[in-house]
């Protein structure tokens, strides 16, 4: 390497600071609205979130109620007033199904400065289904027990408390869940996935650029991964009956379960297999790059 | 006087009738019957009792109108008053709760500067021509892929980003793919570091 490329490379690591940060003062316009759907027959939610933070909980009342909150911030209070009524949201009932969104109407901003920020509240029957697409977004989801299908880009996930079936969709999304039993399917790319407490349930994640750590594993029926580049962590906290079958083809395998498991196993340090007399579970896992860590 | 007599005659009249069905067979009944109607005498009504049966008759389609007419005068009564209860119901039972607040903040407004992704470029095409056999290796093609797939992606985050100023979770994904370019460099770099 020449002085020039040690130069040039010193350069490009330290080329990361891109960012400044500027402070101004700015007049805050936040507009509220609370509605509550009492139609029974209400059956699944239908969330078109478009860049506004939602949450999703469920209670044990026979209705839905939706909290809207749009916040508009500009300088002058007189067009951040202006601005906060350009949002207009969409509540509306459809056979079994309750459509909920949210848009900005841009002709109507007096200003294209305007910082506009927008969160739904929703509190639903815990059995209700959710199907919601979303971008540049936090969602949360808790408190439920029934079939979540999401699709969501450059934002976050939260679960929490969930049971039922989930069909995952992200794309630079991370997602994060706590106490879950669930049926999982998902596709994560460039996508972080952090599980603690799970208690049951099958999950298969398919992946790439993925990051994924699954703590405190009480029990599970399957796992599947397939994810080529990054990393997996498991945390059985009872690792013997299970059949495992976990290979990487250009990763490495940490491997701290019990010596007793580890003795009757195929132990490489891009393989491992063990199939137990009797299982409770398989845990499947094949890569190409990523590192495997078991605990 | 004269009323008196006729209602005698007549009376006397229906006392043969009958005295003479119990007396003759029924031949002579029949002759005496036919003798005895043909001198019964006979009355016409006065002209006035047709005009009162029609007053009659006309008061009572008069009240059976007015009577239909209360009827359908309170139904409809009624019914505006269900409909104006249901307005009412959906109304106020439907109608949002809104309100309005407002507050000041002092915000620290990011400023993106342009990243020097050419330095990097520069940098691995000349490491590349020095280099060949580790820059046409798999996972370093795979990487170099991926960065360049990040740089299109964060193009596209800004140009959303300069539709949506300061939205919190935009600059939030533009700090991450950041980051994510940061590893994936760290990565390629680590192939011309030794």
């Amino acid at each position: 390497m020449t002085i020039k490329n040690i130069m040039l490379f010193l350069l490009v690591l330290n080329s990361f600071e891109s960012f400044a940060q500027d402070k101004s003062k700015l007049q805050v316009v936040t507009h509220e609205v609370v509605k509550t759907i009492t139609n029974k027959n209400i059956l699944s939610l239908y969330i078109d979130g478009n860049k506004a933070n939602v949450t999703i909980k469920g209670w044990s009342k026979q209705e839905t109620m939706v909290k809207f909150t749009f916040i508009a911030k500009h300088a002058d209070k007189s067009v951040a007033e202006n601005d906060v009524k350009s949002f207009a949201y969409t509540l509306e009932e459809a056979g079994s199904k309750l459509e909920i969104g949210t848009t900005i109407n841009h002709r109507k901003k007096k200003s294209g400065k305007t910082i506009m920020k927008c969160e739904i509240e929703i509190f639903t029957p815990v059995s209700n289904d959710i199907r919601m697409e979303n971008s540049f977004a936090n969602i949360t989801i808790e408190n439920m027990n029934s079939g979540l299908d999401i699709n969501a880009k450059y934002g976050t996930l939260n679960l929490n408390n969930i049971t039922g079936s989930c069909e995952i969709s992200c794309y630079y999304n991370d997602v994060t869940a706590t106490n879950i039993n669930i049926d999982l399917h998902a596709d994560f790319q460039n996508s972080n996935f952090n599980a603690d407490g799970v208690t049951n349930g099958t999950y298969s994640i398919k992946g790439n650029f993925c990051n994924t750590e699954m703590l405190n594993i009480e029990s599970v029926k399957k796992i599947n991964f397939k994810i080529d580049n990054g990393t997996i962590e498991l945390q059985l906290l009872h690792p013997l009956p299970y059949k495992y079958d976990i290979r990487t083809q250009a990763g490495q395998i940490s491997n701290y379960l019990p010596d007793a498991l580890k003795k009757k196993a195929k132990n490489t340090t891009y393989e491992f297999s063990y199939k137990p007399a009797t299982q409770t579970g398989d845990i499947l896992i094949n890569c190409l790059y990523s590192n495997i860590k078991l605990k | 006087m004269k009323k008196n007599n006729q209602k005698i005659t007549e009376d006397k009249m229906w006392e043969n009738v009958l005295d003479g069905l119990n007396e003759y067979s029924y031949e002579t009944n029949r002759t005496f019957l036919t003798n005895a109607i043909n001198t019964l005498p006979v009355y016409s009504p006065d002209e006035n009792i047709w005009r009162q049966i029609e007053f009659k008759l006309d008061q009572k389609k008069s009240n059976y109108k007015q009577n239909r007419n209360r009827i359908f005068a309170w139904s409809a009564v009624a019914a505006s008053l269900i409909i104006a209860l249901g307005i009412w119901k959906v109304t106020i039972h439907n109608k949002p709760n809104e309100k309005f607040t407002y507050s000041e903040e002092e915000i620290a407004v990011e400023q993106l500067s342009e990243a020097s992704d050419t330095l990097l470029n520069q940098f691995l095409a000349e490491q590349c021509a020095a280099l060949p056999e580790e820059c046409d290796s798999p996972r370093f093609t795979e990487l170099n892929n991926k960065y360049q797939q990040l740089e299109e992606v964060q193009k596209t985050i800004l140009k959303t980003l300069s539709e949506n100023p300061g939205n919190e979770n935009i600059l939030a994904s533009v700090r991450r793919i950041e980051n994510d370019k940061i590893q994936l460099k760290k990565q390629l770099l680590k192939y011309f570091a030794s």
